[in-house]
């Protein structure tokens, strides 16, 4: 194989062809486009966010003064009226602002935003479930019918399905049906062990037939009974 | 052991080579057809070869029996896959000549058929979930084919969440297997009866096969899932993978008690129901045949709730060939209308291959159930089996309700396609009729057949261990009447253009029912995410930074690295002390 490979590769040098790609670029290649030891950009490596400027703890016992809250949206590049932070009782959360729950679908789509694809401006706070509300994973636009009329109907009709389910399983049909008979073959005991897996290890392709013993209630003295015969 | 690994590996071999094979070289259909072929001469020869039912081939390791079956099921299933998808790499070839990576997109449609066979031949439940993780990934890629639109990225990753959700409740399962039984082998729960299994196990199981199968509550994948290319509709999404949950409850349905059969039956009949009336008002055409597909695998799940896993096995075999080629049916119309699949755009033009009519008209009919085609011989076997003492009456009356149903939306894909054929239409691109019939008839005539006539031989040379019976003549009509009673209302409904009424449009339910369940996976995830963030960024970290000796290590960003520096120090630390 190796000489022919090298006889072509010759070949081919002589002759002038180029090799041709006839297929999609393999591995090699794919990783050597993405694979990057350091993905981090250069500019990132310096630009340090200290102290006050990151997230930090919120006293939960404290009312927010309109001064704090103030400096505190500004932190977050909001106006004040629309900053609300995350911080309760029971789960300090700290100071980060509590944005809605609306998909990226929702936002207008013919806005010129610096991010076309997640639909947001450079700089802006970005939610806790950012990657639950991008246009890939979840969708909050408004449904062509009211939800809640449609949640009635649903939840209605599945009730109803397990109501008249439970009443099928109370009242059966009991319309005429049985298996068909043959000399040897016994339906009652079909439906005995019906259940039970008889294995085709077992049984093969074969009906399940019952073994019977010969019941004999009379003599001829002629002709005696010979149970080997038979 | 070494002997068993070699085995393994010789078996799947022709499958790697072909799947290594086309990355090399754009054509290389002849060498896989045989390959496959001789796998199926192999498997046959064994399972004739061996005088029980049941040959088997494989290696023990750590207790663990990885075991390769060749048993009713799993050669039944080969058969009808291999003839399958013989006729869909084929239609592949033909509709994705185009593509730049035909190679790629065929390996993958092999190797999601390697999956399958794994899937379908081992009896050993974690040696079964290589394959089950396998055709969902498969599953995953082929629908993200064409990745660069975003509805199919969506698609995408909606199947492989929903998908996840399942195998999440299998894991749970076989976990508890493992811990009451210790076994994970399928044959060795029915030969020995005291295995006593709590109804959960068999929930979470369910569970898995629904996500799986696309039953009820997990259905809205299925019809977003035909934004893949055709064939991967066609092989993936009608004929085998969604067929696996239902298969793998086929093989543990002995294990099911009444109890669990009746959670079954009811499970089966409302997705059977909703697939049915989805279908009814589905304008996209691609889409009522996996609604269609939706409402079928839920006739097959009543039949399991029943209690016949044959009767379920033989429809899932006849509705493979039947809508494997309703598929390659659409596929062709998309191609000859330039990609068009919206029965309101598509009628402005004509459609000229009548050989893909005619196959579409004849198949739709087969699914309805017509007398002595392939779909009539599953159904009738399922609705002359279903009425007795022990069954619940109402799944019966669903399933006859169900079956009317289908009938109406077969007559509406039939009207659809033949009676639209509007000459005059606006749209003037046609399919050269033809070159598309040379091309095309070939592997649709193989599919044709199995479609047509394939009820007959399946039913008298394989499914003969099913009973006769005796039953009433009023019962015995009853499928002649769905049928006819059927076409009636079709041909009331459709032509009056009454399904595209909004009032019917009203029962489109699948966004409402994608997020209830998106609303209860995300919500029980959601405090996860709110210890990673915060836990990361501010809540110990930032204490830590207050020790001056701690803070030379790290300075403004805490990154992932300082974070499983810490995580790690923490648990040696947790270990010391305790």
């Amino acid at each position: 194989m190796s000489l022919l490979r090298a006889s072509s590769s010759i070949l081919r040098k002589v002759v002038g062809i180029s090799k041709v790609q006839s297929c999609a670029p393999t591995l090699n290649v794919l990783s050597k486009r993405f694979y990057d030891p350091d993905p981090t950009p250069p500019v990132y490596d310096q630009s340090l966010i200290e102290g006050e400027d990151l997230i930090c703890l919120l006293d939960s016992s404290e009312i927010l003064s309109p001064e704090k809250k103030a400096r505190l949206a500004l932190k977050y590049g909001l106006i004040p009226e629309d900053y609300h932070p995350m911080n309760d009782h029971d789960f300090n959360l700290g100071d980060y602002p509590h944005l809605p729950a609306e998909s990226v679908l929702e936002r207008d789509p013919h806005y010129d935003w610096d991010d076309p694809f997640y639909r947001r401006n450079y700089g802006e706070p970005i939610s806790v479930d950012v990657d639950l509300y991008s246009p890939l994973i979840l969708d909050t636009r408004p449904l062509p019918h009211d939800p809640q009329q449609q949640y009635r109907v649903l939840f209605g009709a599945l009730f109803s399905c397990f109501f008249l389910w439970w009443l099928g399983g109370k009242y059966r049909t009991n319309l005429p049906r049985g298996p068909k008979q043959y000399p040897e073959h016994y339906p009652s005991d079909e439906i005995l062990h019906s259940w039970e897996w008889d294995s085709f290890e077992k049984r093969g392709l074969e009906p399940k037939l019952k073994e019977r013993t010969p019941v004999t209630n009379y003599t001829l003295e002629k002709y005696k009974w010979n149970p080997a015969a038979h | 052991m070494m002997v068993g690994i070699v085995k393994l590996i010789l078996i799947y071999l022709p499958f790697l080579m072909s799947s290594i094979l086309f990355n090399k070289s754009l054509v290389n259909m002849k060498s896989m057809k045989i390959n496959s072929f001789m796998f199926l001469m192999f498997s046959l020869l064994l399972f004739l070869n061996s005088n029980n039912g049941v040959s088997m081939i494989g290696m023990g390791w750590m207790n663990m029996k990885f075991v390769l079956s060749w048993d009713f099921y799993s050669i039944v299933f080969i058969f009808i896959g291999m003839s399958v998808t013989w006729s869909i790499l084929n239609f592949a070839q033909w509709y994705m000549g185009a593509e730049v990576k035909n190679g790629t997109f065929n390996s993958f449609l092999f190797l999601f058929l390697m999956f399958m066979f794994i899937l379908t031949s081992s009896v050993n439940l974690v040696f079964l979930l290589i394959g089950w993780e396998g055709v969902g990934i498969m599953s995953f890629l082929l629908i993200n084919w064409w990745f660069g639109r975003g509805e199919a990225g969506l698609s995408g990753i909606q199947a492989m969440v929903y998908n996840r959700i399942g195998d999440f409740f299998i894991y749970i399962g076989i976990f508890f297997f493992l811990s009451s039984l210790s076994e994970v082998v399928m044959l060795s729960f029915f030969f020995n009866m005291e295995y006593m299994v709590n109804n959960l196990i068999l929930i979470f199981l369910l569970i898995g096969m629904m996500a799986k199968s696309s039953l009820f509550f997990f259905q809205p994948w299925l019809p977003n899932a035909m934004e893949g290319p055709t064939p991967v509709s066609a092989l993936l999404h009608s004929s085998t993978m969604v067929v696996a949950g239902v298969y793998l409850m086929c093989r543990l349905v002995g294990m099911f008690n009444l109890t669990v059969l009746g959670v079954v039956g009811l499970i089966g009949a409302l997705t059977m129901l909703y697939g049915s009336v989805c279908a009814l008002m589905q304008p996209d055409m691609k889409k009522i045949i996996a609604h269609s597909t939706t409402s079928q695998l839920g006739l097959m799940v009543v039949t399991l709730g029943f209690g016949y896993p044959f009767i379920s096995f033989l429809h899932m075999g006849m509705h493979a060939y039947i809508k494997s080629l309703i598929f390659i049916s659409s596929g062709v119309f998309i191609h000859g209308t330039m990609n068009l699949q919206d029965f309101r755009k598509m009628k402005m033009g004509s459609i000229s291959s009548k050989f893909s009519m005619y196959c579409m008209f004849f198949c739709s009919l087969s699914l309805g159930g017509f007398p002595f085609l392939a779909g009539f011989y599953s159904k009738d076997s399922i609705l002359e089996n279903m009425y007795g003492s022990f069954l619940n009456s109402f799944l019966s009356l669903v399933v006859i309700l169900g079956s009317v149903m289908t009938v109406v939306y077969s007559f509406k894909l039939m009207y659809l396609v033949l009676f639209f054929n509007n000459n005059d239409g606006s749209f003037s691109v046609k399919l050269e009729g033809q070159e598309s019939f040379n091309s095309t008839f070939f592997f649709m005539s193989r599919l044709f057949l199995g479609g047509i006539s394939g009820g007959f031989f399946f039913m008298w040379s394989i499914f003969l261990v099913m009973g006769e019976e005796y039953i009433s003549w009023y019962l015995k009509v009853i499928p002649l009447m769905i049928l006819f009673f059927g076409l009636l209302v079709g041909l009331i409904l459709v032509p009056s253009k009454m399904l595209v009424a909004p009032v019917f449009n009203l029962l489109y339910y699948n966004p409402v029912v994608h997020r209830i369940t998106l609303f209860m996976f995300y919500r029980s995830i959601k405090i996860m995410k709110y210890i990673e963030f915060f836990g990361m960024e501010i809540l110990w970290v930032s204490h830590l930074k207050k020790i001056p000796l701690l803070s030379s290590l790290f300075n403004g960003f805490v990154t992932y690295k300082n974070y499983f520096f810490f995580c790690i120090v923490g648990l040696l630390l947790l270990m010391f002390l305790f």
